[in-house]
């Protein structure tokens, strides 16, 4: 016999909800064109998506200020921006962890 | 504040919802949303009275919400039910009548709700000869035709193209200020876009075993 019991999993301020989600995603805009060329820079993370000058990139473990730091050495960053889980993500994200 | 206390909603054996609460602020639009069969639609049901809940309560303005409340209540149902043999203005009439307007205001707010939703060319026909997106905004007239303090929107998007989805948002965006809005929907995207507060139900599949 099943159940469904519908219960609350979140609920609160949409804004508060998304910015409160754990989620390590960037996007990194390089001044030219960005080749990978198997950089040991980027051993350690996900790209996600790969433009010719805008990366989506999952830091994994790394902290967002080391990452910045090593790449500009070899990188001119002009944009690295956080990307927060939109609702439709965060509602697969929920729904398929249960 | 709409608050919804620890209600349940058990039907035989059967557990559909499970000690649910949640609160709706005035002037924000608050997203009811979870996954086909999460209750949803029973949540709103039950907080309509339309069905008792097994335990629980529903609270508007710290009293009991109850049968006195409902010409308070604007409701637009999943299953969109308006009578398909009825004209257009004439049904819309007669449900404000029922929701306590009076014969002017019947006219001048359907006659108001027609050009705004650009339906006034369709006032004499029968609702079963409209589109499924004009029989979607008849049935949205019907339940704001009274300017209720709490309006239910139970998949207010479905049959609506871009276009009018985006007329449609513009009006919910439009009433808010002094409503209490719960919209359930499934299009992520416009909840995302229409939502002040959500709230996410899910269930939790149980298997017993019977050994």
């Amino acid at each position: 016999m099943s159940d469904n019991d519908g219960h609350k999993i979140i609920d609160g301020s949409l804004t508060d909800i998304l910015n409160s989600t754990e989620q390590n995603i960037y996007s990194v805009t390089f001044k030219n064109n960005f080749e990978l060329n198997n950089n040991s820079l980027f051993e350690n993370v996900d790209i996600i998506e790969h433009g010719e000058k805008t990366i989506k990139v999952n830091l994994n473990e790394i902290q967002p200020q080391y990452f910045i730091k090593s790449i500009s050495k070899e990188f001119e960053i002009t944009e690295f921006r956080k990307i927060n889980p939109s609702l439709h993500q965060l509602f697969l994200n929920l729904v398929q962890s249960k | 504040m709409l608050e919804i206390r620890n209600i349940s909603k058990i039907f035989g054996a059967k557990t559909i919802l499970h000690n649910l609460s949640f609160n709706v602020p005035k002037g924000k639009i608050y997203g009811l949303i979870g996954p086909n069969g999460a209750g949803k639609t029973t949540t709103l049901r039950i907080i309509l009275n339309i069905l008792p809940s097994s335990s629980g309560e529903v609270l508007f303005k710290n009293k009991k919400f109850d049968y006195d409340f409902l010409n308070s209540t604007g409701y637009l149902p999943e299953e969109r039910g308006l009578y398909p043999k009825s004209k257009v203005k004439k049904i819309l009439t007669y449900l404000g009548k029922l929701k306590g307007l009076s014969s002017k205001e019947c006219e001048n707010k359907t006659q108001y709700w027609l050009e705004r939703l650009e339906l006034t060319q369709y006032s004499n026909y029968l609702l079963e000869e409209l589109s499924k997106g004009n029989q979607q905004k008849v049935q949205f007239i019907s339940a704001i035709l009274h300017d209720p303090e709490i309006l239910i929107l139970d998949e207010p998007f479905s049959g609506f193209d871009p276009v009018n989805q985006t007329i449609f948002r513009d009006i919910v965006e439009e009433l808010k200020s002094e409503k209490y809005i719960i919209l359930s929907t499934h299009l992520m995207d416009l909840a995302e876009s229409l939502c002040d507060e959500i709230c996410l139900i899910m269930m939790a599949i149980k298997l017993l075993t019977v050994l």
